[in-house]
């Protein structure tokens, strides 16, 4: 039992699907609702942070892709550049255009 | 033959790793890590209300107990007597914050790099500095491991690991053992594990 295997666990699609939905609806995650454990500390703190870089992935921002998620050191690395950038203004961006697997929605990003 | 082998090797690792995340995930849901040794199984929870009143008492009664033992110091005192003695800990802590600092600018390096040789040259500098910064901060918890903050956190952590190790004796969870000399005197495996598990469930008690 260590840590990795609660990171692993976190960035598992069943953990950050159910993450989701609890977000959305409200949904009690744990047993007890308050006095959290260092591992429920831990494991929301995870959560949250591929919650983001999955939508980071998603919204194909720049420096980030499956296989810096799944390497912990260049996972880091990301978020310590998401951090120090993250009050810089952005660069204008080209229009980008972002299709769903059935290409029935598209989603336009200014 | 040796396909079907290497098949089977990975569909047991496969389910050893789903086992694992499955375990992980009930300990998150309710905060018990149950464990067997020969046979018997033991868990850890984590303390109840009542139980964390208690805890503090006994980290209260500790501390004073401490307070009136002129052989134990504070860890401000500790480094006034190592700096005597020679040894500097506010360098040593200031050489962490130097590494912390260089590492981050590594981190900033690596995350926009997208060569696979300067990625990898990246990752070595930025491990080599991590290891010194954790040799270094290991040397400092050492050095001020007799100081009456990291005592006191021992005792209380040890104290509520008394109170929370539990043994399944029929169905039912039992306190393993009567009282708290009787823990401390034992140095079998299941204290041992049960030391190591209640730092998942609660923040060092200091």
């Amino acid at each position: 039992m260590n840590f990795l295997v609660l990171q692993k666990l976190a960035r598992s699609n069943y953990a950050q699907l159910l993450y989701a939905r609890a977000k959305e609806l409200n949904l009690k995650f744990f047993q007890n609702d308050s006095d959290l454990s260092v591992l429920q500390i831990n494991y929301l703190y995870y959560l949250e942070i591929y919650h983001s870089v999955y939508q980071d992935l998603y919204m194909k921002e720049p420096n980030i892709s499956q296989a810096i998620i799944e390497d912990d050191l260049r996972l880091e690395a990301y978020l310590v550049w998401k951090a120090e950038n993250r009050n810089k203004p952005k660069k204008p961006q080209e229009k980008r255009t972002i299709f769903n697997s059935d290409d029935s929605v598209v989603f336009k990003r200014k | 033959m040796e396909n079907r082998k290497e098949l089977a090797k990975e569909a047991l690792r496969a389910m050893s790793e789903m086992e694992e995340l499955n375990q992980m995930e009930q300990i998150v849901k309710d905060n018990k890590i149950e464990y067997t040794i020969a046979g018997q199984t033991y868990r850890v929870r984590k303390p109840t209300a009542v139980e964390s009143i208690e805890i503090d008492t006994f980290r209260r009664k500790q501390f004073t107990e401490f307070m009136s033992d002129d052989s134990y110091m504070f860890k401000k005192q500790w480094i006034e007597k190592y700096q005597k003695k020679g040894i500097d800990i506010g360098k040593m802590e200031k050489e962490v914050q130097t590494c912390q600092y260089e590492v981050k600018q590594l981190l900033l390096r690596l995350a926009t790099s997208e060569e696979p040789k300067t990625i990898e040259s990246l990752k070595k500098q930025i491990e080599a500095l991590k290891e010194t910064m954790y040799n270094t901060s290991i040397e400092i918890t050492e050095l001020l491991s007799l100081s009456i903050e990291t005592q006191l956190q021992i005792s209380a952590t040890s104290y509520a690991t008394f109170l929370v190790l539990e043994t399944n004796v029929s169905g039912e969870w039992k306190r393993t053992f009567a009282n708290y000399e009787e823990f401390r005197a034992s140095e079998l495996e299941v204290v041992q594990k049960a030391c190591y598990y209640i730092n998942y469930l609660i923040s060092p008690v200091g």
